[in-house]
């Protein structure tokens, strides 16, 4: 039984699914994709096209696994190292514990620091190898609801490697993240719980009997599950004392008896001697928390308030009704949302702003390459304000209108310059050259225009100009924009057809130029 | 297309070369002109003008521990509450005041207390205080403990100044200037939508490919409407692409005036390493270019101490006095100083006790600072008391709104009506 606000669009508009609505769908619930991608969901139907995304256990799961091998001996036992063990590994960790404690004793101050950067730095190049292997699999995999919603997962229980430098915790909690993407949100918010980088990156390790550390109880309540207004000081005080002695040991989850206090507590009006899991079953049983999952997915997936509307409260409690009836699996609200009319609405459609990310991934899947530099591609999505691993606070990122400003917004315009042209501005200064001038170091990208063009049959101006609006912004775009476009590409100072010739150099140069312009629209900034 | 030629001639030529102007817009061409020429006053915005008083808004994020920047002397309570943290060494003195020391990496509020230009004001907060970072950041910037966010004080202080609707009469977004990726909410007016970047050099868009570089910059004008007026972006139909493109606009007219200030102008003076001292440095160089902007906004993040304290607060204090003491040479040098106004603030205070993890929880009042060639000197209101009865539920209570200080800035040195961007009048303090 569904809401009347959530009918499936194939019951109440079965001809409205199209090119523009598939892409819609696959933009929100992935990254976007070829025309060929969309091709395939326009084909499956609506109602196929949603559950062949939300059900995606289905397909194959073919990515790698990163190792962490190099982080052992001597150099590298220590009190952070421990938390990387695997089970099993303790004692050979005890061995090089010891053997790095005779090692220390033998160092002298300078040697001692050079270890130190040696370490610091292992730890830095294996997150950059975790950004990576992330953006990797959200550009190539065939299920991108997994990683869209490992995303958000990510944004909603942030922890940061800036206070988190522990790049195999962090690894556990996205994959971790992935288990769960369509999975359970209270059984995660467990795991949460008990998620060595969370009890690191919010203090809960040092939560203690006698002298509760409120960090984790506070966001837990505000920002994870309920939202603020929805409980006192005086039940973050209580639930704090709940998850005393909640820490981890090595890369695993402890319960310190010890520190716990086994008092009575009073939270949200239910007074016992709970812990953590009694809180987190309280907690799911308030109606709140029904209420804000459903507000961040519909402000995640549908209107991030880009257009100055949010999804409104009827919207948010008919969704919320769906969590109730599914018991917090997101596999069924998700499917819910995709296929409900609302999704398909003008309300909705073109009404986002892509996040960095989506920017990105979504740039590489439309023109099929993969990222060739990731260097130039993480600096990227810290200038336009998202780098993996690293919200600026634990409130995660805002979205939305947040996400642009004079400053993003020149970043986001500049990206096609690496992803389109294969080069990159890079803002080293000339020696003698009074002017900041722009340089570009050559990157080679892997994108070939003339296959893209081979396939759509474009042999015109004013048709591989259709072709790139199409794959890239979905032909929503003023005539007379595209007539700019045509009289960049034909050289001549006009805008009418010409025939082209996409082997040679000179037409291949435009053609990327033209693409890097289109990725610098406005447009293009919207999905 | 009509006025295709002057888009070209605006483009290649940055803001200077505007002859051929007679067909741009208006709201362009009062910006260009009064750029052109400063002493076109008819032209140049009261909220934007060049030569004009300055505000600098430093945000120390995360909550700042009042108790150990501004150090009660003697006190047991203190004393009691803090068995680890407690400050007591090395103390910087604030004239012959017996009550208060300054944290001991405090030089440059040291020295700007000793010249006569700092000012403390103790006891600081609002009614209701939220210990939710995010909560109690919006109510800073907002200026407004009880509604849900809106816009920012400082932004409603620029609305304040347009006339009517008339789309034309919005200040310049360079009126403001905010070193950072994202814009804090205390800039956002309704209208009014402040200049964000991170380092100048990177402020522009790259064509790319230099075989079509030309063609390529002329091509990206004309696809992003970068000619209409502010009023006219309408057309679309959708108000996201409409944002984006009036948030384009404001990029371009922006990025060749800030990148030539910024490169063109080198002090002597050596600033830290650090990313605040670089920030600083960035508005030194803007202030001695005579940008017209009224507003500069930096940060320094890192306050959130929940544990292991002592090492991180000694660390942001040294960070935040060497930056500051460069700052505030720089200006010196360049005759700056005395129109500039610095003012610092945080979401709140921490715990009066420490926990367990030799660190401080989410706390309630903290002290406020006031530092420029304009201001009345001295120590303002007491230190909230330490007692334990005295406490609200383990926090200092306040006893001096924020937005006393706020009505007192926007009064005083912005000039401003602050009743009407406060919604209310709150008491001004003798600090200008």
């Amino acid at each position: 039984m569904t809401d009347a606000l959530l009918a499936p669009i194939w019951r109440t508009e079965p001809k409205k699914w199209s090119y523009a609505t598939a892409s819609h769908l696959l933009n929100r619930a992935g990254f976007g994709g070829s025309a060929a991608e969309v091709r395939q969901l326009v084909d499956l139907g609506p109602e196929k096209a949603v559950a062949y995304l939300v059900r995606y256990q289905q397909l194959p799961d073919t990515f790698k696994e990163i190792t962490f091998g190099e982080f052992t001996g001597p150099l590298f036992a220590g009190r952070d190292e421990m938390r990387q063990m695997r089970p099993g590994q303790m004692s050979d960790n005890m061995r090089e514990l010891k053997a790095r404690g005779e090692l220390l004793k033998q160092m002298n101050q300078d040697q001692r620091q050079a270890m130190l950067s040696i370490r610091l730095a292992a730890q830095r190049g294996k997150l950059e190898e975790m950004k990576l292997w992330w953006l990797d699999r959200m550009v190539r995999t065939r299920r991108p609801l997994e990683e869209k919603m490992t995303l958000f997962w990510h944004g909603l229980f942030v922890s940061s490697s800036v206070t988190v430098r522990n790049s195999y915790a962090l690894y556990q909690q996205n994959k971790l993240f992935r288990k769960f993407a369509v999975g359970n949100y209270k059984a995660l918010t467990l795991e949460v719980s008990k998620d060595p980088a969370m009890l690191e990156y919010l203090n809960n390790n040092q939560n203690k009997k006698g002298k509760p550390n409120e960090n984790y109880a506070r966001e837990l309540m505000e920002l994870f599950t309920m939202g603020i207004g929805n409980y006192t000081e005086n039940d973050i005080k209580e639930s704090a004392r709940a998850f005393t002695g909640w820490t981890f040991a090595g890369d695993r989850f402890v319960f310190n008896r010890g520190e716990h206090d086994e008092g009575q507590k009073t939270f949200l009006g239910r007074t016992g001697n709970w812990d953590g899991g009694d809180i987190i079953d309280i907690i799911f049983d308030q109606q709140a928390t029904p209420r804000y999952i459903a507000r961040r997915l519909l402000k995640f997936f549908a209107l991030d308030g880009a257009s100055g509307a949010e999804a409104p409260e009827s919207m948010v409690n008919a969704l919320a009704r769906v969590v109730v009836a599914n018991r917090y699996e997101m596999a069924p609200v998700l499917e819910t949302l995709f296929a409900s009319t609302w999704f398909y609405s003008k309300d909705v459609m073109r009404t986002q702003i892509k996040s960095p990310v989506q920017l990105v991934v979504g740039s590489l899947r439309a023109l099929g390459v993969n990222i060739t530099d990731p260097r130039a591609v993480d600096n990227a999505l810290k200038m336009m304000g998202q780098e993996l691993y690293g919200a600026p606070t634990v409130k995660g990122w805002d979205g939305g209108r947040a996400w642009v400003n004079t400053s993003t917004l020149f970043a986001r315009y500049n990206l096609p310059a690496y992803l389109g042209t294969g080069r990159l501005p890079s803002t080293s200064k000339k020696p003698g050259d009074g002017e900041m001038r722009g340089q570009f170091n050559d990157l080679a990208t892997g994108w070939q225009p003339q296959l893209d063009l081979a396939e759509a049959r474009a042999s015109t101006t004013d048709g591989v100009v259709d072709h790139y609006l199409r794959v890239l912004i979905g032909n929503n775009v003023d005539p007379r924009k595209r007539d700019e476009l045509i009289e960049f590409l034909n050289a001549t100072g006009d805008a009418s057809s010409h025939h082209l010739d996409p082997t040679s150099a000179e037409v291949e140069n435009r053609i990327r130029s033209l693409v890097h312009l289109i990725m610098a629209m406005a447009e293009y900034q919207i999905c | 297309m009509s006025n295709l030629h002057t888009r070209r001639v605006f483009l290649q030529s940055g803001l200077t070369v505007l002859s051929a102007a007679t067909t741009m817009p208006l709201f362009l061409q009062r910006t260009v002109f009064a750029l052109n020429n400063p002493a076109d006053k008819p032209l140049t915005q009261a909220a934007a003008g060049q030569g004009e008083k300055i505000l600098v808004v430093v945000q120390l994020s995360g909550g700042n521990d009042g108790l150990s920047t501004i150090v009660p002397l003697d006190n047991d309570d203190y004393r009691k509450a803090r068995p680890q943290l407690a400050l007591a060494k090395d103390l910087l003195t604030l004239g012959k005041n017996k009550n208060v020391a300054l944290h001991p990496s405090l030089t440059a509020f040291k020295d700007l207390f000793d010249a006569g230009e700092f000012a403390l004001i103790q006891g600081i907060g609002y009614p209701n205080p939220n210990r939710s970072h995010f909560r109690s950041m919006e109510i800073w910037h907002t200026a407004d403990p009880v509604k849900p966010p809106r816009d920012g004080w400082i932004g409603r202080y620029f609305d304040a100044q347009c006339q009517g609707d008339d789309p034309k009469n919005v200040p310049d977004p360079k009126a403001a200037v905010n070193i950072g990726a994202t814009a804090p909410l205390a800039l956002a007016g309704s209208k009014f939508a402040a200049v964000s970047f991170q380092r100048p050099e990177s402020y522009q868009w790259f064509a790319g490919n230099r075989s079509v570089d030309k063609r390529m910059k002329e091509t990206f004008t004309d696809v992003n409407e970068l000619d209409k007026k502010q009023g006219e972006m309408t057309a679309s139909g959708n108000a996201t692409l409409d944002f984006l493109e009036r948030t384009a606009l404001d990029a371009q007219l922006s990025s060749d005036e800030i990148r030539a200030v910024t490169t063109k102008y080198r002090g002597g003076v050596t600033y830290p390493a650090t990313p605040f001292g670089q920030q600083l440095q960035m508005v030194a160089q803007m202030i001695a270019g005579n940008l017209k902007t009224r507003v500069y906004y930096v940060s320094l993040g890192g306050f959130d101490t929940h544990s292991n304290q002592r090492q991180q607060h000694d660390r942001l204090m040294l960070t935040l006095s060497e930056g500051l003491a460069a700052f505030v040479k720089d200006l010196k040098a360049q005759g700056n100083f005395s129109r500039t106004l610095i003012t610092s603030f945080s979401e709140f205070g921490r715990r009066v006790g420490e926990n367990n993890s030799r660190g401080t929880d989410h706390g309630t009042a903290a002290p406020m600072f006031v530092m420029g060639g304009g201001v009345k000197p001295g120590v303002f209101g007491d230190h909230p008391s330490l007692r334990p009865e005295q406490l609200d539920r383990g926090d200092l209570k306040f006893h001096t709104d924020f937005r006393c200080v706020y009505a007192t800035i926007l009064d005083k040195w912005l000039t401003a009506d602050s009743e009407k961007i406060l919604g209310a009048k709150f008491r001004h303090l003798a600090i200008l």
